[in-house]
């Protein structure tokens, strides 16, 4: 009964099968990049991508899960390579950054529906509460990830700490220059 | 522990490795040279054998940004190469140990910038000394013939040597006197600045930055709490046994109510705010925890607030503000004046209790075993932290190792460690386990730490020509420290005027929210002042300008000098955002503008930036509420990362936008009503205004906090534009409760009726 696929992974939980998605994620798997913010569906901390649709994992049984294939934020890219992931570095768009693993979750899941979606389908989509306030850059990078995607941009490699902009674009194939 | 997800910030104990400098010395701070005042500054960096290097941190990330641009701040005279860096947070052990070596570590006020920038800019140009003495005797050059550049020492002849070939000499170097230390002109400055990326953008990214709530250990099992939902309640009883054949289900723990700390280096009177008896279930798991807590019969007396109520209490206000209140500012003779004014306006505003609700839930996670007492939690008082987990362990503090996490938001909240009382009385009551603690969001919205409710009344003399002679405003509060800056350090020296304070005691103990009392009274004074300004028929910037008058600060004033700077910068911002908002080009029918400005002078030594905001708004006479355009003008002294700054304001932008539209916890029985996001909104990006301009002054001042000083004044522009746009004067928050029509040609307030969304 609880028995699916989580990041191109087999698993099965033994736990009690009413038990959200979010906690087992979190409490069996380790894959705490998916967050606990409200537990009712409202903040969209918790977004994980379920056969191709953004979904608050708070909001749906290990149970109802069965047989389908999820994604989180650790299993986007192998690479963080993604284009959200490349583009919300590089136009520095993390505050505290709690909020961030749902908000990529879900603009990715938009995304791929559509890569150059209007301000209108983004703020539809993007229904995610920040306390910090990153709403003023979240279009634009939305947008400009959609551009990386139809290939009309490239973004700056963004080094993590401890490493040079060329060793991270050696690490990081997606962030070489073509 | 699961390793690998700290690749970020390895806890203190991983660095063995490396060389730790000394604290053998003593430094100053440079701006202050009295010596009871002295500070050490070492501790702050561990140099790596590859030439990393590790900068300890002494404040929370609670996203703000100071990861990044403290490191830029010691970096930039340590001559750093910045892909070298590599920061941690500061161990509050070693801090108490050192005597305060990291000179200041509570996370709020803004003060990262203002109480750092000088000792950490000292702290790495007294290492680059070391390390440069050292390099000269390895060499045998003369140190004044050796240069500094990307973490390497130059040697006459092009010769490099890395930091790390000398370190381990440099250690045993004294570190030279501050007086000796020449710091780096600003003009060569290479990282303080600029627009430098944050370093924890890319864990940020990827998930896997660890929070307080990711803490992850062998064998952990988890609660879940619940306190009284009554302010001051007890807990009278619990029935275990029904309970404790439900799956997982560990146990249950009493968790006694008592003082819990300070919320902040200057609490009020440096007394302990409280916390009331609360019940945990420990289980296997989260889930398991909380389905049992929801199941576990629980008896509480509601005690002395049982039948408070938010409107108990404001009718309480309300009484006390027709009567005399402490005086805490006065001058001339308003009583004599306000009777040869040519206009009288009175006005009463209020403000609700709100919640700072960081995104990231309550937390915290401990673990008592035979080697002592290990504490992980996301807080803005890490070190007070530390302090109450050991009192409340009965350990001496030696044997209590505090971690510092990255915060998923403060705002205020987490200036209180409650919480770490109460994961460490669990942590007591099942010894050997690590046990992870995690309040649900609606035991978070039950047990807030709110701004004060206030009530505010405004009594203003004009003359003929619309001038403002006789000023009068009486406050009461809510339980709060001594708020009384609020509305009495107005910049303004009206010739007559009278402010009154006074604070009663309310059921929730009291939050810094970010913004504090300035969100309140900026609104406050300068709502009333914009109706002062619509009465006599002027510009509010007119008005404005006319009570930010130089020549009006008494000749014998103490802190003239203060007085008369923050009259100027204040002039200089709102001029500047007046140009850049074309204030004075009329908006069509529906539409309005407001404008404020403040600076965060709570005190006159108090370093502060300066601020003003232009707001345009649009109302549909429906109802319907649009945030057009924000325009933003602050000078907060040297910027550290124009970057950051700006993150920190468009973060103020939204926290006005939903303190205005929806700020609000209603107390009922005792009881806060709210219970989650579904019954408090808060702003998304559908309600965020897509058009905003924020421009940074250049200034060689001393840095100041920017994390909360554009919230008063946006949140005062778009109210006061919503009565521009024709709609009606707003006096009580938030937007939600009241109808945002257009007034009747009478000028009264909109007509009664349902609230309705935004545009």
């Amino acid at each position: 009964m609880t028995k699916f696929t989580v990041n191109d992974r087999p698993v099965q939980y033994r736990m009690d099968p009413a038990t959200p998605l979010l906690w087992a994620l979190r409490d069996a798997s380790n894959l705490t990049g998916t967050k606990y913010g409200c537990g009712t569906g409202d903040c969209g901390a918790c977004t994980v991508d379920i056969d191709g649709e953004a979904v608050r994992s708070c909001q749906v049984t290990i149970a109802a899960t069965e047989g389908k294939f999820v994604t989180t934020i650790e299993g986007l890219s192998p690479d963080r390579g993604h284009p959200l992931q490349q583009v919300f570095a590089a136009d520095n768009v993390s505050q505290c950054g709690y909020c961030i693993p749902g908000v990529i979750m879900t603009a990715a899941a938009l995304l791929r529906r559509t890569a150059d979606p209007s301000d209108e389908e983004i703020d539809a989509a993007l229904t995610n509460i920040c306390r910090c306030g990153i709403y003023p850059r979240l279009r634009g990078a939305i947008q400009r990830a959609g551009r990386v995607m139809r290939g009309e941009e490239v973004v700056d490699p963004v080094p993590p700490s401890g490493i040079t902009p060329d060793e991270a674009a050696k690490a990081v194939p997606a962030l070489r220059k073509p | 522990m699961n390793t690998d997800r700290r690749s970020l910030l390895k806890s203190i104990a991983a660095v063995s490795a490396g060389v730790v400098f000394p604290v053998t010395m003593t430094g100053c701070r440079v701006a202050d040279p009295k010596p009871s005042d002295s500070v050490e500054l070492f501790s702050w960096v561990v140099m790596m054998p590859d030439n990393t290097v590790r900068i300890r941190i002494p404040q929370s990330d609670i996203g703000q940004g100071v990861v990044t641009t403290l490191s830029q701040v010691l970096a930039e005279e340590l001559d750093l190469k910045w892909s070298s860096i590599r920061p941690e947070f500061f161990d509050p052990l070693t801090n108490l140990k050192r005597n305060n070596v990291y000179v200041y570590t509570c996370t709020e006020s803004s003060w990262s910038a203002d109480r750092l920038f000088n000792p950490m800019r000292m702290a790495g140009a007294q290492i680059r000394q070391m390390l440069l003495t050292a390099a000269a005797r390895r060499s045998g050059f003369d140190v004044a013939d050796l240069r500094t550049e990307e973490s390497s020492i130059i040697l006459p002849g092009g010769g490099r040597q890395s930091y790390a070939e000398v370190a381990s000499a440099a250690s045993h170097i004294a570190p030279p006197h501050p007086s000796r230390v020449k710091l780096k002109d600003p003009a060569d400055y290479r990282l303080i600045g600029k627009p430098i990326k944050r370093l924890d953008l890319v864990p940020k990214t990827t998930g896997k930055l660890e929070y307080g709530i990711d803490v992850d250990l062998p064998g952990m099992l988890y609660a879940v709490v619940q306190q009284s939902p009554v302010y001051g309640g007890k807990l009278v009883s619990f029935d275990e046994q029904a309970i404790a054949k439900m799956p997982g289900v560990v146990g249950v723990v009493r968790i006694a109510a008592g003082p819990c700390g300070l919320n902040g280096p200057l609490a009020d009177g440096g007394e302990d705010y409280g916390m009331d008896d609360a019940v945990a279930v420990v289980a296997d798991s989260f889930w398991r925890a909380r389905k049992a807590l929801l199941a576990l019969p629980i008896e509480w007396d509601d005690g002395e607030f049982a039948h408070t109520s938010s409107e108990s209490i404001m009718a309480d206000l309300v009484s006390r503000a027709g009567r005399p209140q402490p005086v805490v500012r006065e001058a001339g003779d308003f009583a004599g004046s306000i009777g040869r004014a040519h206009r009288v306006i009175e006005a009463d505003y209020s403000y609700p209790f709100m919640d700072a609700m960081p995104l990231e839930p309550i937390n915290c996670t401990a673990w008592l075993n035979s080697d002592g007492l290990q504490v992980w939690a996301s807080t803005q008082f890490a070190q007070e932290a530390h302090r109450l987990a050991a009192v409340t362990a009965g350990l001496p503090p030696e044997r209590v190792q505090f971690n510092l996490p990255y915060v998923g938001g403060g705002f205020g909240r987490r200036c209180q460690n409650e919480y770490v009382s109460q994961a460490v009385q669990i942590a007591k009551a099942i010894p050997g386990k690590p046990i992870k603690m995690i309040w649900t969001r609606e035991e978070m919205m039950a047990r807030g730490y709110p701004p004060p409710i206030t009530i505010s009344r405004f009594k203003a003399g004009l003359d003929e020509k619309g001038n403002v002679i006789a000023w009068f405003n009486r406050v009461i509060s809510g339980t709060a420290p001594d708020q009384s800056y609020g509305p009495a350090r107005l910049p303004h020296y009206v010739p007559n005027l009278r402010i009154e304070y006074a604070r009663v005691k309310t059921p929730q103990p009291f939050g810094w929210m970010r913004g504090v009392a300035f969100t309140q009274h900026v609104w406050m004074n300068q709502g009333f002042q914009d109706e002062l300004a619509v009465a006599a028929g002027r510009d509010p910037v007119d008005l404005y300008m006319d009570l930010l008058d130089e020549g009006s600060v008494p000749t014998d004033l103490k802190g003239r000098d203060v007085a008369i700077r923050r009259i100027r910068h204040m002039r200089a911002v709102l001029k500047r955002v007046c140009q850049i908002a074309d204030w004075e080009t009329p908006l069509s029918q529906g539409r309005g503008k407001g404008v404020s400005v403040s600076d965060f002078s709570y005190w006159d030594t108090y370093h502060t930036g300066t601020a003003s905001s232009v707001v345009e708004v649009t109302l549909d006479g429906k109802g319907g509420l649009r945030v057009d355009h924000v325009y933003v003008v602050m000078n907060c002294g040297r910027i550290l990362n124009p970057e950051v700054v700006r993150g920190q304001v468009e973060g103020s932008i939204f926290w006005a936008i939903t303190t205005a539209l929806y700020g609000k916890i209603t107390l009922k029985d005792g009881r806060v009503v709210q219970r989650n996001f579904q019954d408090h909104n808060v702003a998304r990006l559908a309600t965020a205004c897509r058009n905003i301009v924020v421009e940074l002054v250049e200034s060689d001042d001393h840095p100041a906090g920017v994390g909360e000083d554009a919230v008063p004044i946006v949140m005062t522009a778009m109210l006061n534009a919503i009565y521009d746009a024709g709609g009606p004067r707003i006096r009580s928050l938030p937007l939600s409760d009241h109808v945002l029509s257009f007034r009747k040609q009478d000028g009264s307030d909109a007509l009664p009726g349902k609230p309705s969304g935004n545009l």
